[in-house]
Formats: C-alpha cells, sequence, structure tokens
C-alpha cells in the first residue's frame, strides 16, 4: 500500500491546484459609483428611460472592473431606495466579466407614480448591493448614496456639477422637463379642454388639418382658433399673471436655480400662473385639443404656441395681465405680441444662443418624454367646476336649432335712411344702470334681459321701427377695456363680427366706438363704461343706419 | 446588460457629427462632406474610436469657429454627458490644417459585452443598416444624415478582435442590429496555471499509479514463477 502513496498524493495536490478557487473568497473588484443628486418627481417617467438625451436621467452608474485574475461569473447589481423602491431591482449588468473587463450598469429607476404626491423635498438613500462568484457562497459589496426628491412642482436648472458649468445653457440644462409638466390627461385639464372647446369655440374642433391631413389656411384659422380661444377663457376667468418661488439650491456639487412651477391644474383652479405655467397650461390644451404644441423659452421668459407644418404660430399667454405687467391684451393682440416675440427667438436662435430654446412637445414625447400621471383631485376640480361655471353658454350651437335660426332670420333689416318724426322729448323716461344714467324716448318698449345667451346684458330698449336701441350692461370685470371685451367675445359667439375702438372718456366715462356686422346689417353704436359695484356698468346706444340723429344725440348727451 | 448597450455606434454617429459639423450651418459650400468612423473592438469589448473628416476651405473656416477647435475639453464634456450610459477615456483631437482635416480619437469603455464561454455581443442602435463584410473580422456600413441642412456621408467601420470568429450579424427584438461574435473565453479559459498545475499534478499520479501497479504486477508474476519453479 505505501508505494500508493505517492499517486496518491499527487492525485490530491492536482485535484486541490484545480479545486482550490472554488473554496477561496472571490477576488476583488473595482467599483465607481457616479450617483445623482437630486430626482425631480415631475420627471419621474424620464428617468426610467435610457433612451432620453442618452441616458442623462439615471439614479447612478456603476463602473464595475475585474481586477482578480480570473473570470468574474454570476456578477448583478441590484439597488434598492427604501419608501420609493422597497424591493432590491436588478440593473441590467454583464454576468461574466472576463479577468481587467469592466462593464457599466447604469440605473434607470421605474419610480411608483405617487412620487408624484411628494410635495416637499425629501432626503432619500439609494442602497447599492453587487454579489459575484460562487452562486452558493457570493462575494458581496455594498454602497449606498443620499439624494434629494424634490417636490413634485419643482424644476431643477442643471444638474451639472460646478466646476463643469460654463456656458449660459449649461445653467438651465433642465428646462427641457417642462414637457413633462404639459398634462394633457389630467382629469382636471381634460375637463378645463371640454369646456373650452364647448363653450368658448362652441364645439367646433379647432385640430383641424385638410381632409387628406395636408395644412389648409382653413385648418391654421382654425388652430389659431383653438389658440385664441384657450386665450380668451383664461382672459374670461379673469385669471392673472402672478410670480411664483424661485431660489437656489446645492445639490451634491451642484449649485442650481430651481422654480417652483404651478402645475397647469393648478393654474385653472388657482386662476393664476407666471409665464412658464401659463405656458404649460396652453400647451396642455392644445394637445387634449390635438395640436401640436411648442413652448418658446427666452431668458426670462416662456410663452406658448403651436407648431404647423414648418412653422411656428405663437401667442403671449401673458396677455391677460396682472400687477406689473399693464393692461389686458384681446387674443388678437396676444398673437401679434407673439408674432413679435417669434421674430427675436429666431434671430438669438440663429446665433446660436442656447437661452433661446424651443420646447416641441410632440418631439420631446416622441423621444421618450411623457408627462405624469396626476391622480383627480376633488378639491382643485371643485375649484376649477366654479370658474367654468362662470362662463357663458355658448350660442352658436342654439342659433343653430331651426326654431333660433327662423326667428334669426326674421330679424329686422335695415331701412332706407329717412328723418323721422316718431321721436319728441316730451315723452322721455329715465334709464339707469347702477352708477350711470341715462334718458331715453318713452315711446321705445323696453325688454330686460333680452338676450339669454348675453347674460350681462340687462335691459334694452329698442325704436319702435327697430333702427335704434340702447342697451345697459353690467359686466363681471375689473375695467372698462376688459368688459367691452367681453361683450365681443359673447357678440362673436352669435356669430356677428364686432369692431371698436376706445375713444375716450367724459364724465368718468370711457367711451368707445364700434361697429357690429351680421347678415348684411351693420350697428354703429358708441358705448360708456365705469366702474361700479361688483364689475364694470356701460350703457351701449346705436343704430343701424335709419332713426332719428337728434335723438339718438339726445340719448348720448344724457348719459351721466 | 440589455439596457447598458441600449445606445450604440448610431447614437454616437449623430453626437460626433453634430459635433463636427457644429457652426457649420451658415456654411454654403453645397458639396457633400464625408465622415469616417473607424471602431475597433478589444478583446475586453472596449472600443476604440476614431473619426477623421477631411473638409473644403469654406467648411474648414466654418469649422474653426466651433467648440473642437478652441474647446475641446467643452466638446469632450458634451460627449460624456450626451452618452452618460457609457465609459469614455483617452479623448483626443487632432488638426491637420494643412490638409484641412480633423481627426478624433477616444476609447469606449464595455461597448461589447461579454456573455461567457468566449461569447460576446455587440448592439447597434440602428434599423436594418446596409451593413457590407469589409474583411474577416471586419464590417462596413454607409448611410447618410443631414445636419443643419447638409448632406453628410458616414462611412462607419467596425474591427472585432484579432482572432474572432463566428460573427454573425441578426436583429435584436427591437429590429436593431446585433453583432454576435466568438474571442478568448471558452475552452482557453481553463488554462489557468492552478488548472494547468493540477491537471499536471493528476497526469503524474496517473502515470506514478500505473508505473507502480506495473511494478508490483511484475512482482508478483516473479514471485508466482519462483513458487511455481519451487513447487
Amino acid at each position: 500500500m505505501k508505494k500508493f502513496l505517492l499517486p496518491i498524493i499527487l492525485l490530491i495536490a492536482g485535484i486541490g491546484f484545480i479545486a482550490y478557487p472554488f473554496f477561496l473568497p472571490s477576488g476583488d473588484i473595482d467599483l465607481k459609483i457616479q450617483p445623482a443628486t437630486v430626482i425631480m418627481p415631475a420627471a419621474y417617467k424620464v428617468y426610467s428611460n435610457p433612451d432620453i438625451l442618452g441616458g442623462r436621467y439615471n439614479l447612478f452608474k456603476a463602473v464595475v472592473k475585474n481586477s482578480t485574475s480570473s473570470e468574474i461569473k454570476n456578477l448583478k447589481v441590484q439597488f434598492r431606495v427604501p419608501g420609493l423602491i422597497p424591493d432590491w431591482t436588478d440593473v441590467p449588468a454583464a454576468t461574466n466579466l472576463l479577468p481587467g473587463q469592466t462593464a457599466v450598469a447604469t440605473c434607470y429607476p421605474v419610480f411608483p407614480q405617487s412620487i408624484t404626491e411628494r410635495n416637499t423635498t425629501s432626503k432619500e438613500k439609494t442602497e447599492i448591493k453587487i454579489t459575484y462568484g460562487n452562486k452558493g457562497n457570493p462575494t458581496e459589496r455594498d454602497e449606498s448614496f443620499p439624494f434629494d426628491v424634490t417636490s413634485v412642482n419643482d424644476i431643477v436648472f442643471t444638474n451639472m456639477a460646478d466646476q463643469d458649468k460654463a456656458y449660459a445653457g449649461d445653467f438651465g440644462e433642465n428646462r427641457v422637463l417642462y414637457a413633462c409638466m404639459v398634462s394633457s390627461e389630467d382629469p382636471i385639464i381634460k375637463h378645463y379642454a371640454q369646456a373650452v372647446q364647448q363653450k368658448i369655440l362652441c364645439g367646433e374642433s379647432g385640430a383641424g388639418v385638410g381632409e387628406s391631413g395636408e395644412v389648409t389656411d382653413q385648418s391654421i384659422k382654425e388652430k389659431v382658433r383653438v389658440m385664441q380661444g384657450v386665450y380668451n377663457a383664461t382672459l374670461l376667468s379673469h385669471m392673472v399673471y402672478s410670480e411664483t418661488q424661485s431660489g437656489v439650491s446645492k445639490f451634491g456639487d451642484n449649485t442650481s436655480s430651481t422654480e417652483h412651477i404651478r402645475l397647469p391644474r393648478e393654474v385653472v383652479s388657482g386662476n393664476t400662473g407666471l409665464c412658464i405655467e401659463l405656458a404649460l397650461l396652453h400647451a396642455s390644451i392644445y394637445k387634449a385639443a390635438g395640436l401640436n404644441p411648442v413652448i418658446f423659452l427666452v431668458p426670462g421668459h416662456a410663452y406658448p404656441g403651436i407648431k404647423v407644418g414648418n412653422q411656428y404660430i405663437p401667442i403671449e399667454s401673458t396677455g391677460i395681465g396682472g400687477v406689473g405687467l399693464g393692461g389686458i391684451m384681446s387674443a388678437d393682440q396676444a398673437l401679434k405680441k407673439g408674432l413679435e416675440e417669434l421674430k427675436t427667438f429666431y434671430e438669438e436662435s440663429s446665433k446660436g444662443n442656447p437661452q433661446y430654446q424651443l420646447l416641441d412637445i410632440d418631439q420631446l414625447y416622441s423621444q421618450g418624454f411623457k408627462d405624469m400621471e396626476l391622480k383627480p383631485d376633488p378639491t382643485l376640480a371643485d375649484e376649477t367646476d366654479k370658474i367654468l361655471q362662470t362662463w357663458p353658454t355658448c350660442l352658436i350651437s342654439a342659433l343653430n336649432q331651426p326654431a333660433r335660426a327662423a326667428a334669426y332670420a326674421s330679424r329686422p333689416r335695415p331701412k332706407p335712411r329717412t328723418r323721422s318724426t316718431e321721436y319728441t322729448t316730451s315723452n322721455w323716461q329715465r334709464g339707469a344702470i347702477n352708477t350711470i344714467s341715462f334718458s331715453y324716448p318713452g315711446s321705445w318698449p323696453v325688454y330686460p334681459h333680452p338676450v339669454a345667451q348675453i347674460p350681462f346684458l340687462i335691459a334694452a330698449a329698442i325704436s319702435p321701427d327697430k333702427t335704434a336701441q340702447v342697451e345697459t350692461y353690467h359686466v363681471a370685470a375689473q375695467n372698462p377695456e376688459q368688459a367691452i371685451y367681453y361683450i365681443k367675445m359673447a357678440v362673436n359667439r352669435m356669430g356677428e363680427t364686432v369692431q371698436y375702438s376706445e375713444t375716450g372718456s367724459e364724465n368718468n366715462l370711457t367711451r368707445f366706438n364700434g361697429t357690429t356686422y351680421n347678415n348684411g346689417i351693420t350697428l354703429t353704436w358708441v358705448g360708456y363704461f365705469r366702474n361700479g359695484y361688483g364689475g364694470v356698468d356701460g350703457v351701449i346706444v346705436g343704430t343701424t343706419g335709419g332713426g332719428n340723429r337728434a335723438v339718438l344725440n339726445e340719448i348720448v348727451n344724457s348719459i351721466r | 446588460m440589455k439596457a447598458l448597450f441600449k445606445k450604440s455606434s448610431i447614437s454616437f454617429l449623430t453626437i460626433l457629427t453634430i459635433l463636427l459639423t457644429a457652426n457649420n450651418s451658415f456654411a454654403q459650400d453645397p458639396t457633400n462632406q464625408i465622415q469616417e468612423f473607424t471602431v475597433k473592438i478589444d478583446k475586453l469589448g472596449d472600443a476604440s474610436w476614431e473619426v477623421s473628416e477631411k473638409m473644403t476651405q469654406s467648411q474648414w473656416e466654418s469649422f474653426k469657429q466651433g467648440p473642437l477647435v478652441n474647446d475641446p475639453s467643452i466638446t469632450k464634456r458634451n460627449m460624456e454627458r450626451s452618452m452618460s450610459a457609457y465609459v469614455i477615456e483617452d479623448f483626443k483631437r487632432d488638426l491637420d490644417e494643412m490638409n484641412r482635416a480633423v481627426k478624433m480619437s477616444f476609447t469606449v469603455k464595455a461597448m461589447a459585452t461579454y456573455k461567457g464561454s468566449g461569447h460576446w455581443e455587440l448592439k447597434l442602435d440602428s434599423k436594418n443598416p446596409q451593413i457590407t463584410k469589409l474583411a474577416d473580422n471586419g464590417q462596413m456600413m454607409i448611410s447618410n444624415t443631414a445636419i443643419n441642412g447638409q448632406l453628410i456621408q458616414q462611412i462607419f467601420k467596425v474591427y472585432f478582435p484579432e482572432g474572432a470568429s463566428n460573427i454573425q450579424q441578426s436583429t435584436d427584438s427591437f429590429g436593431k442590429a446585433l453583432f454576435t461574435y466568438s474571442s478568448g473565453g471558452g475552452i482557453g479559459t481553463y488554462f489557468s496555471w492552478n488548472n494547468i498545475v493540477g491537471i499536471l499534478f493528476i497526469v503524474a499520479a496517473a502515470v506514478t499509479f500505473l508505473k507502480t501497479s506495473k511494478q508490483q504486477k511484475e512482482s508478483i508474476n516473479i514471485f508466482m514463477n519462483k513458487q511455481i519453479t519451487n513447487s
């Protein structure tokens, strides 16, 4: 037996050499973690998509190098974020690494939708577990790092480390994430958009393209009508411009400006918004209406628009006015202002100025950007409903009904202009609308609330030959300009075209001269308005061309 | 490894094209630009990139105003940020002013994925690219792209490691080009020093055993023969 001792020893030694690595702990790896310092809940869907902007929005990047002399097998990279992603989750990574080989595992976390319910900034921790080697007895390496999760309303302008920042564009690279706040799928915004379509646009679809999908003049007009409708909706709601919170915060080695953005649902329920907030609201409704929304970002400002073919149509959404912004723009003026701004935008962006940035929402969505999912909020929905209830009901559809249409067709037609002797000053009545008083012929019948669809038209006295009239208004507006604009909108919705201009003031009354045209009838009128209790009072005197000029002048002169 | 390598060479092409053509948007020269990309994958799956382009005089004048000439560190920074899923090293830029040519080179770590047993995978972020065989371990594709209104022809050459075999092209579940090849690994990975020494010991044990057995057998035979002779 002694003779077999040597081969037995040799056999055991041979097996030992082959098997010893299995009994040794695996060699070490070189590991570098490049962590994110801040996560913005508004963009929570962006973080899960490695295709967006070259995978820039990730939670961490783990660079693993096999520094052992043998192949590493069963490599696994896992992470968890207690409170957000509680379970250990695999990060896609190579499972095998040759000696000296490097693997990069980049984590694109799928955050739960509940992250959008965060209203304050909180500190979170990412835990990373890397295992490799023998499956039964793997080597484990643990790492962790802290990071901030902001409020759902916050946008941190840049993720770039301070030492890497150089140009203006570096300080606002995250502005592209505004796209995630375009919330056309938000139930509150959907409801608001439907109300705009129903009450302001009268159920007409503005998404129009030609029948074969091509862009036509008519389709552009329809799209512009939608834009104006959205703008008018904000005007009608008495929405105003207002500032919001902004500041500078430090996230790891990055010092960045931050901005607290009210979401479109908060803008409509709060009835106020900053430029970017109004732009996001417009963009949300445009998208809900099937348009291709864009947002123009310029230094210190933002405004919305749409893309039609290769053209852009902007609108200055802050034209609704507010403290510090001056007067109120009509929708036409807001469009005109937008076009002026677009000219500057083109000039600057063609020079390569990175502060002039265009966010094409559809294009960004096709790249993987997504809006956040927002749960129904009864409180905000109630507030929005209250505002929507103040909007007048659309008349176009009512006029389209046969009975209404017949009544409309039987409206008086203009008569040849004759000097009438019907009016006398002997039988005049005194009329008033709150703070404004005037006189009118007693022979003119008075119709209280003659047009149900124009609730702020309180009464109208119409001459027996139906060629002249006096109307009294009380409009829930902030000033005469806004009041006359609301009246114009309401009349427009009845299919009539209104043009007017402010022509001065008398007796502390603002005077407007204008014409209203429909179906060959032109009403020429003069209106006097002044701020009263709970709104603006006004009197409008008009004629279709007949009537006694002297009587009309007497009415006008009696207005106090 | 799937998501990790989702972005691949075609994304690089786009980014590099933008970098190279930056500030060329006002160049009026309608001449097509030609960019050549050479990618060499080494035995560890890392890729060394070389991007070169020769320009006309007007293109060169415009190119000289761009960041790649004036601030290459910013170009490197932008590349790293635009391709966050990768690790980029050894970034270099050479200008050949006499010939109006630029060459950029860098290394991308872990571009190809090791699947074990000598099998490797290289994904391209391009759907159905027209690929032609260049050499035993080389493939080439040509594409045209328009950047800032300019038509740019791109010649993309990829070389697999020396000795790579079974190079095959297919598509993944998203229809994107996928190369698989064999290199190293396999049986070769079992020839570590401990395995070699262990096998030598086992062979020695077997030889010693056989030798000992033979000697013992011979001894028994001699003994038996003696016994027979004596009897």
